[in-house]
Parts: structure tokens; C-alpha cells; sequence
């Protein structure tokens, strides 16, 4: 990127969603859905947050009613000091970057991106200023006279996003903007995506369902399933210490291993998993009681193969992947998958090879066993 | 949990739905405004007049509503007679016509016959014109001074009038109508399919009576009932060569003009409008349901199309025959309107030209001006309520699709009377004026813009609306500046097809012209009825003219303005 962008204006302002629900009423009788379950968040001026999840869990229709599209049933929206939950979708000074780009068909390159400004009444000479400056911004110079019909899926991404940061919106919404690009392409404009955000410091939300986009992209990622949040937190948190279930399970892999709970002191707990003893941190979410029953995350990285390692066990299954191999493994009644980056030293093991398996007991966390997160809703 | 309890929000959150909706709305007050008028001005000038009809029929002198006069006209047996003349008429040339009609787009769609582009463009000729040209040709050929009855094979008098003149001329005239549904129909079946039937090794009679056949049965029903629907309501042929054999609509006009009765001429349209009425909403509403065909916005692999010699051939013939007839009615039209007296004196004239521009002109300008005024008002206002339909979410929109779909599906007699009836007296007197052939016109044609406007609306991803309104636009501007533009092709063949329809429409208007203002149409009748033959055809070819310079016109038009938009502002 070059710095052309001198002066594109923004002013940070903070988002607030409060007690947000959306319910679509059935059509045939049966029970109404909810497809935005009392949600809860606050985005801080300038912070990119990722709204990442299943498809279906309500991501969209969020971002949908944060633009104004759909009504919520009940809560409401707040974006800087202004309560912008009845107010028109034409007035709330919020950019949406679409997932199919929804470029006008019928407008040049240049059109399309000076169209938010010829909207708003800017003065023709401001039009044009501005409109170039983003042109720049985004390289899309040479494209200014096309139709977006005569672009590539690329070039079509950048003029929707152009258009979208000309008028200098309060906020910046992305519904899986990246979806219709090519593996290659995705992860550049991801990385273009953010630059440009961090550059403007334009408040932002990211839907996605990508895990990879949203961990790379994000101050702040939210895990929805089911229309509710089941977790909002920096990226490492997310991936290091889940708060459920479904939020370790679909943040990577996870081996879920029941262990029981030996003894607890101070800070950690002595924690029995396949007959041996591990030592990990307590995390405050969950509460234990010694002799009770804990489920442990362990992913795939956690394991390694060494000589002195706890676990023995056999390998059932074997995937080459170049930089590293997968492995299944048995130990004692369970199967665990590992990954092993160093593939080179060892060499690669054989289905039916007995291993010796180290756990790094520090990486592993705990979470509330499946009555507790039922009981509370979580699930 | 969420914070009102399940039980009680699912009523709650409908009703709080609509209600949010309504509150919306209110935010746009011009868009509500807008709904408005549309409501009353389709009730105004759709629901009302056809209501006026019914009115007439069960209500007798003394103000009651008393069934007697029904049941006493319904139940004579010249009325059943006429009834039954109808439906003959209609179902016939709904068969031949649906029959020529496929015939005509299988050959169009599925093979390698030569002259494709041109059996096409024959084949739209009838229904730019308007339907009674072809019996005036029929005349000029088979009549009393016919020149193939009498020229070539030399009857004194020859009897053109009758129930198979008619057939033949509806059928000649109405298949195009089943042809452009066919083709549309045969070109959406997904060619794989057909593929895969060669490819299991069919032949092709197989894969014709065992898989196209079958796909194109709903758009076969259609088709007839759409012939059926126009036959019966149609006004001008059966007038002009019906003789003795009576019809519903050539009855309801007589009963009216001829006996000032217009109790009598509303049992006669009422009877006309439950036979079309039934039929245009079982193809509307059932059979399209019906329909194999699923838009899928992708464009379809090209077909691979017959070439085997024994299939072709014969179709070319057939279709050559039934392009050589139609060539030979409008080539007869125009050759009709060059000649001094037909069959008598074959010299070659200006003289019924001369005749139609001096004595005559006002009849044209008057369809011309009217035509053009109403034509740009249909259009729009068919955009505008195709896109309320499809992108805005308001109470009683079903209702206001169908109020827009009445004046359409209904006889145009039977809207010439109900305007006669409902506008007759303050405050809405409009009977005798410009105004009221206007509303007619715009009324009856609001429905083809609508329907093209709806069809391409649902090829346009919403979102890029929603771009629209994200930026800052409101409701009006995103339709003006987004919606509209790209709904170019929809509001072209809008425009086109309510001017031609405008011009060339006569079931209507005939009740509703005046002295100071009549219509080209309505002209051409009386000088056939006048048995001016030469004048008649001069004025035929005049108004076909007329069509096609204007139908350039609105291309150009219409391409002009959406590529002077493409333009960049530098
Ligand atoms: N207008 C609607 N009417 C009924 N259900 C809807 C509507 N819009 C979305 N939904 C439902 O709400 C759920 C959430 O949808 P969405 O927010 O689009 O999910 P995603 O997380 O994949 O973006 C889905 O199950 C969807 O079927
Ligand atoms: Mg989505």
C-alpha cells in the first residue's frame, strides 16, 4: 500500500448491542425461531470484531440488524452515544460490504464508488476528490471506466469495499466478504482487509465462518451457535482457554478427555486421565470438587512423541500432509488425533506402531463438564 | 434466555412484526402516499367498474337486488345459443392454434431448419396489428368480390360469414400467443435432460413423446387456455365476419348501441367474463405451479439441435405453409389499400390514402396521441408496482396484485361497460372525454408491465438494492437510480407492448370514444361495416406503420437513455 490516503476522515465511535433478539415468527404454526438469541456486545471504537459460528447461527441477521435491514423484536443498538435501533437503514451512516459485493451492474467502477457520496449531497468537486483518493487507495485506477462485469473477483472485492469507506461510515460491516474468492486471493485481500481498517480506524464487524480469516483479522472474535454468544474474547483466548464444549470443538481440533479430578492445590488441580496423573491450571469457570469428573481439552499439538512421555499407546491411523502428519491414536479405550511437526526426526510411524506419548500439561485447559453448561443455557 | 417468555410471543412478535413495518413506512411518508393512490386508484378504476356490471345485472328498475332478470335471460335460448357459440369458437381455436403454435416453436427451438429468424418475425405480425385485420383479408380474398372466390374460381357469391371463417382467422391470428409461451417453455427445459434420454439410447420420437412432451404439458395448457381466453373476448373479427352466428362480446356491444340497453348488454358481458375470468386464473394461478420449468438465472448449455433431414423438412413445410398464409392476408391488406375498387377495378391508386389523409386523419392522431399519452404512464407505473410487489413488505399487497391483474384478465367489454356505468355521472363524469380512453388504456395494459417488471426484478439480487439504501438512499432514489435502470429490457417491452395494445385495442373503447374523440380502430370497423374495403385497408396499413416506426422509436429511446447513464462523470 502506498500512503495516499492522507486525509479520509473517520471518527471512532463505540457499538453497542444490548439484549438483541431476533424472532422469526413460523410460518406453519410450529414453534417461532430465534434466530438471534439475546445478545450482548460492545465493540470499542476502532476494534475489528469477528462474529464466527455455523452457518445459520445468526451471524448474518446481526450484522442485518446492525444495519438496519432487519428490526430486532426486542433490544437494542447503540452506535457512539446514539440509539440507531429505529432509525432507517439509509440513515445510520453504516457500510456494508455484501457478500456477493452487490456491485450496481449498470455503473462504472467509478460510479459505484462515488455513488454513497452523489447520495449524501456532497458537492460534485468533493465527488470527484474523494472518489479518486479511494480509487488510489484501493489501486483501481486502471479499472475506474469498467463495468463491474468486466472484472475479476478480486478487483469486483476491492470496489465493494472502496465503496463502502468513501462516505466514511461510523461503521464498517463485513458479511463474509471473502467467501467467493480463491484460496489464494482470500488470505491477500484478508490482509489487505485489515490494513486498510486498522489504517482508517473504522469501527468494524467481520461475519464469517472461517476460523482461520477470523483468528488473523480480529481484536476480538465472537463464537455464535444456536443465535446465542458462546464466547467473546481475544483470539488466544478463545483458542487456549474455551469456555465450552462447542467453542473448543469448533476452534480446530480438539481431543475431549474425561478425566477425574485427584486433588486440588492452590491453583491446579492433580487430574487422572487414562490412569495417569497430569497437573493443570484451574480455570475459575470451572468449578471442582475432588473425586468429580472434569473434561479436558487437549488438541492435537498438545502431544508429542517422546522416549520418556506417559502415554502408550498404538497408532490406528496415518495422513501425510507434507509439513507435518496426522496421526490417530489409541490409548486404552479412546483414540486421539495428534499432529507431529517434526516428522523429519522421527520418521514417520507406521499403523500398528506402539508410540510413547509426552503430554505438555500446560497447554491443556479445563472445561465444565456438560451438566453445568446445559444447566446454564450454554449449550 | 431471552426476555419475553416463549408462550406468549408468538402472536406478539407477528403482530409486532407488521406493526414495526407499518412504523417504517411511516418513515417514508412518500412511499406510503404512493401505496395509497396505487390502492385507490386500482380501486377506482379496476374493482369498482366491473362491480358496476355485476351491480346492473341483479339489481332492477325499482332498486332491488332481484335474481328474476338472470334467471329469465340466462335460461333463453337465444342467449344459450350465443353462450355456447362462444365457447365452440373459443375452444377450437384454441386447440388449432396451441397446435400450430407448438409445432411452430419446437421447430424454433430444436432444430437446425433454415429460415428460423424469419418464420419468427411472420409470426409476430398478428399480434402487432390489430386481430380484425385478418378478416378484412379474409374478405378481400373469399368474399362476395374475392379475389380467389371470385377472380379465381369465379362464385357469384361466395358466404364468407360464418363459424369456420371465424376459426380460421382467430387461429391465424392467436397462435403467435401460444408460440411465445411454447418457445419459452421448450427453450427453459434444461437440455441435459434431454441429453441424458439420446444418451440412454432413445430415439428421437422417444425423446420427444416421452420426455419434451411431458415437460411442455403445463405450458400446452396454458397456451389454450390463453387462445381460449382470447377468442372468446375478441371483438373485431367476429363484428366483422361472425354473419348470423352471434357471440357473447359482438352481443353486449348490439344490445347497447343498437337497443340502448345496457341491463342487457352486462348479462351478455358478465356471461363473457366467468368463462375467461375462470380460465385466466387457472393458468395464472394452477398451471404455472405446475410448471417443470425452474428459473434458474444460469444460462443453459447450448442445445444440440436436429438436423436429420426427415424431421426437418416436414416442419419446414408446415411452418412455411402457415408463414405463406400469414404473408398472403397482410400482403393482400396492403395490396387491398393500393387498389381503386377491389375486384372490380385493379388499378393501382393513392386514391384511399388521399381519402384517409383528408377526410379522415383525426381518428389517427387521436389513437396516436392517446396511445402515447398513456403509454409512458403504464409503464412506469407498472415498474413502480412490480417493485412495491417484490421488495416492499406492507399490508395488502396480495390484494393489490390482484386488483392489477383485473382489468387485464377481464374482457375488454366488459371494462367498456363498467366504465360506461361507473363514470357516467359526477363527480367521476369522465364518459366522452380523452381522460377516460387514458384510464382504459392504462388500466387494461398495466398488467404486461408488471409482469415483465416482477420477472426481472427476481433475476436481481436484492442486496445490490441494499447497497443502495446502506449508502444512504432512500426508498425513491435507489428505485430511480438502481431498480429501474436495470429493469431496461422490462420497461422496454412495457412500453411496447401497452402502446401496441393501446393502438390496436377496439373491445374496450368502442363503448367509450365520443364524436370528438374516436379512435383508429374503431374507424377501420366502420368502413369495413361500410363495406369502404380500400379505405379500411389504407388505414390498416397506416396503423401497422405507425406500430412499428414507434416500437424503433422506443428502442432507441430506451438504449439511449441507459447507456447516456452508463457514462462517466470525469
Ligand atoms: N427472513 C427470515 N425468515 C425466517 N427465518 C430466517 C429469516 N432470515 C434468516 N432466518 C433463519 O435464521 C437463521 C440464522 O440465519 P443467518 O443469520 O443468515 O445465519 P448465518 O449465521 O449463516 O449468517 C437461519 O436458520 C435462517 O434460516
Ligand atoms: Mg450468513
Amino acid at each position: 500500500m502506498t500512503n495516499t490516503n492522507s486525509n479520509i476522515n473517520t471518527h471512532s465511535v463505540d457499538v453497542k448491542l444490548t439484549n438483541l433478539l431476533k424472532v422469526f415468527p413460523s410460518h406453519n404454526g410450529g414453534d417461532n425461531f430465534y434466530a438471534v438469541d439475546d445478545i450482548e456486545l460492545d465493540i470499542k471504537a476502532g476494534e475489528l470484531v469477528t462474529l464466527l459460528g455455523p452457518s445459520g447461527c445468526g451471524k448474518t441477521t446481526t450484522l442485518r440488524m446492525l444495519a438496519g435491514f432487519e428490526l430486532p423484536t426486542s433490544g437494542s443498538i447503540h452506535i457512539g452515544d446514539e440509539n440507531v435501533t429505529n432509525v432507517p437503514p439509509n440513515k445510520r451512516n453504516v457500510a456494508m460490504v455484501f457478500q456477493s459485493y452487490a456491485l450496481f451492474p449498470h455503473l462504472s467502477v467509478f460510479e459505484n464508488i462515488a455513488y454513497g457520496l452523489r447520495i449524501n449531497k456532497v458537492p460534485k468537486g468533493d465527488v470527484i476528490d474523494r472518489t479518486y483518493k479511494v480509487i488510489s487507495l484501493m489501486h483501481l485506477e486502471e479499472f475506474k471506466d469498467r463495468l463491474p462485469s468486466q472484472l475479476s473477483g478480486g478487483q469486483q472485492q476491492r470496489v465493494a469495499l472502496a465503496r463502502a469507506i468513501v462516505t466514511e461510515p461510523k461503521v464498517l460491516l463485513f458479511d463474509e466478504p471473502l467467501s467467493n474468492l480463491d484460496a489464494k486471493l482470500r488470505e491477500y485481500m484478508r490482509d489487505e482487509l485489515r490494513k486498510i481498517q486498522q489504517r482508517l480506524g473504522i469501527t468494524s464487524l467481520y461475519v464469517t465462518h472461517d476460523q482461520t480469516e477470523a483468528m488473523a483479522i480480529s481484536d476480538k472474535v465472537v463464537i455464535m451457535n444456536h443465535g446465542k454468544i458462546q464466547q467473546a474474547d481475544s483470539p488466544i483466548n478463545i483458542y487456549t482457554k474455551p469456555n465450552n464444549h462447542f467453542v473448543a470443538g469448533f476452534m480446530g481440533k480438539a481431543n475431549f478427555l474425561h478425566g477425574v479430578v485427584k486433588e486440588l492445590k492452590n491453583n491446579m488441580a492433580m487430574i487422572n486421565i487414562f490412569g495417569k496423573s497430569v497437573l493443570i491450571r484451574i480455570n475459575d469457570k470451572v468449578k471442582l470438587t475432588e473425586n468429580g469428573p472434569v473434561e479436558c481439552v487437549t488438541r492435537p499439538e498438545f502431544w508429542e512423541f517422546s522416549d520418556t512421555g506417559k502415554f502408550i499407546g498404538q497408532v490406528t491411523r496415518t495422513i501425510y500432509l507434507g509439513n507435518h502428519v496426522e496421526y490417530e491414536i489409541a490409548i486404552g479405550d479412546d483414540t486421539i488425533s495428534m499432529m507431529d511437526f517434526e516428522h523429519f526426526k522421527h520418521g514417520i510411524k507406521q499403523e500398528g506402531d506402539q508410540v510413547t506419548l509426552h503430554l505438555k500439561e500446560e497447554c491443556v485447559s479445563l472445561l465444565p463438564t456438560r451438566k453445568e453448561y446445559i444447566k446454564e443455557g450454554l449449550a | 434466555m431471552a426476555n419475553i417468555p416463549p408462550s406468549t410471543n408468538k402472536i406478539e412478535s407477528k403482530v409486532n412484526g407488521q406493526f414495526k413495518r407499518m412504523k417504517m413506512l411511516i418513515k417514508e411518508p412518500y412511499l406510503l402516499a404512493l401505496i395509497i393512490i396505487i390502492f385507490l386508484s386500482l380501486f377506482v378504476f379496476s374493482v369498482y367498474p366491473i362491480y358496476q356490471v355485476f351491480k346492473i345485472t341483479v339489481i332492477n328498475d325499482e332498486g332491488i337486488i332481484d335474481f328474476s332478470l338472470i334467471v329469465e335471460t340466462f335460461s333463453s335460448s337465444f342467449f344459450l345459443k350465443t353462450l355456447w357459440n362462444s365457447i365452440q369458437l373459443g375452444i377450437m381455436s384454441a386447440i388449432f392454434g396451441t397446435i400450430i403454435g407448438f409445432i411452430f416453436a419446437y421447430a424454433v427451438t430444436r432444430t437446425e431448419m433454415k429460415g428460423k429468424k424469419f418464420f419468427n418475425l411472420v409470426a409476430l405480425l398478428p399480434i402487432i396489428s390489430p386481430p380484425f385485420v385478418i378478416a378484412l383479408s379474409v374478405i378481400l380474398l373469399f368474399g362476395r368480390n374475392g379475389i380467389i372466390s371470385n377472380g379465381l374460381f369465379g362464385f357469384e357469391d361466395s358466404n364468407v360469414y360464418g363459424l369456420r371463417s371465424l376459426v380460421f382467422i382467430q387461429t391465424l391470428g392467436f397462435f403467435p400467443i401460444a408460440y411465445l409461451n411454447l418457445k419459452g417453455v421448450l427453450e427453459a427445459i434444461d437440455s441435459s435432460v434431454e441429453d441424458a434420454a439420446l444418451n440412454l439410447g432413445a430415439s428421437r420420437w422417444k425423446v420427444f413423446s416421452t420426455i419434451t412432451l411431458p415437460l411442455a404439458v403445463p405450458g400446452i395448457l396454458s397456451s389454450l387456455l390463453l387462445v381460449f381466453i382470447k377468442a372468446i373476448e375478441d371483438f373485431g373479427n367476429p363484428m366483422v365476419i361472425a354473419g348470423e352466428y352471434q357471440t357473447l362480446a359482438v352481443q353486449a356491444y348490439l344490445q347497447i348501441t343498437g337497443m340502448y340497453d345496457l341491463r342487457a348488454g352486462s348479462f351478455y358481458a358478465v356471461a363473457l367474463l366467468l368463462p375467461s375470468l375462470t380460465a385466466y386464473f387457472i393458468q395464472k394461478y394452477w398451471i404455472s405451479k405446475k410448471s417443470y420449468v425452474t428459473v434458474t438465472g444460469k444460462p443453459t448449455q447450448t442445445r444440440e439441435k436436429i438436423n436429420e433431414k426427415h424431421i426437418v423438412m416436414p416442419l419446414f413445410i408446415f411452418c412455411g405453409l402457415i408463414t405463406g398464409a400469414v404473408m398472403l392476408i397482410y400482403g393482400t391488406v396492403l395490396w387491398g389499400a393500393f387498389v381503386k375498387v377491389w375486384g372490380v377495378d385493379n388499378t393501382l391508386t393513392f386514391d384511399n390514402f388521399k381519402y384517409t389523409f383528408t377526410l379522415g386523419f383525426d381518428s389517427v392522431k387521436n389513437s396516436l396521441l392517446l396511445s402515447a399519452l398513456s403509454t409512458p404512464i403504464t409503464a412506469l407505473l407498472g415498474m413502480i408496482i412490480a417493485f412495491l410487489i417484490i421488495r416492499k413488505q406492507f399490508i395488502g399487497k396480495k390484494i393489490m396484485e390482484a386488483s392489477s391483474m383485473l382489468a387485464f384478465a377481464v374482457p375488454g367489454t366488459v371494462i367498456g361497460i363498467g366504465y360506461i356505468l361507473a363514470f357516467n355521472q359526477k363527480p367521476l363524469l369522465l364518459t366522452g372525454t380523452a381522460m377516460i380512453l387514458i384510464i382504459a388504456f392504462t388500466f387494461r395494459n398495466i398488467t404486461v408491465g408488471i409482469e415483465a417488471g416482477t420477472n426481472s426484478l427476481r433475476q436481481v439480487d436484492p442486496s445490490i438494492e441494499e447497497a443502495s439504501t446502506n449508502l444512504g438512499a432512500s426508498s425513491f432514489t435507489t428505485f430511480r437510480k438502481i431498480s429501474l435502470p436495470l429493469m431496461k429490457s422490462a420497461l422496454f417491452s412495457g412500453l411496447v407492448y401497452s402502446f401496441v395494445r393501446s393502438m390496436t385495442s377496439i373491445s374496450a373503447v368502442i363503448f367509450l370514444i365520443s364524436v370528438n374523440w374516436n379512435l383508429l380502430t374503431v374507424t377501420i370497423l366502420s368502413q369495413v361495416e361500410d363495406a369502404s374495403l380500400g379505405a379500411a385497408a389504407a388505414y390498416c396499413i397506416i396503423l401497422i406503420v405507425i406500430i412499428l416506426i414507434v416500437i424503433g422509436l422506443l428502442e432507441f429511446f430506451v438504449n439511449y437513455l441507459a447507456s447516456s447513464k452508463r457514462r462517466n462523470f470525469r
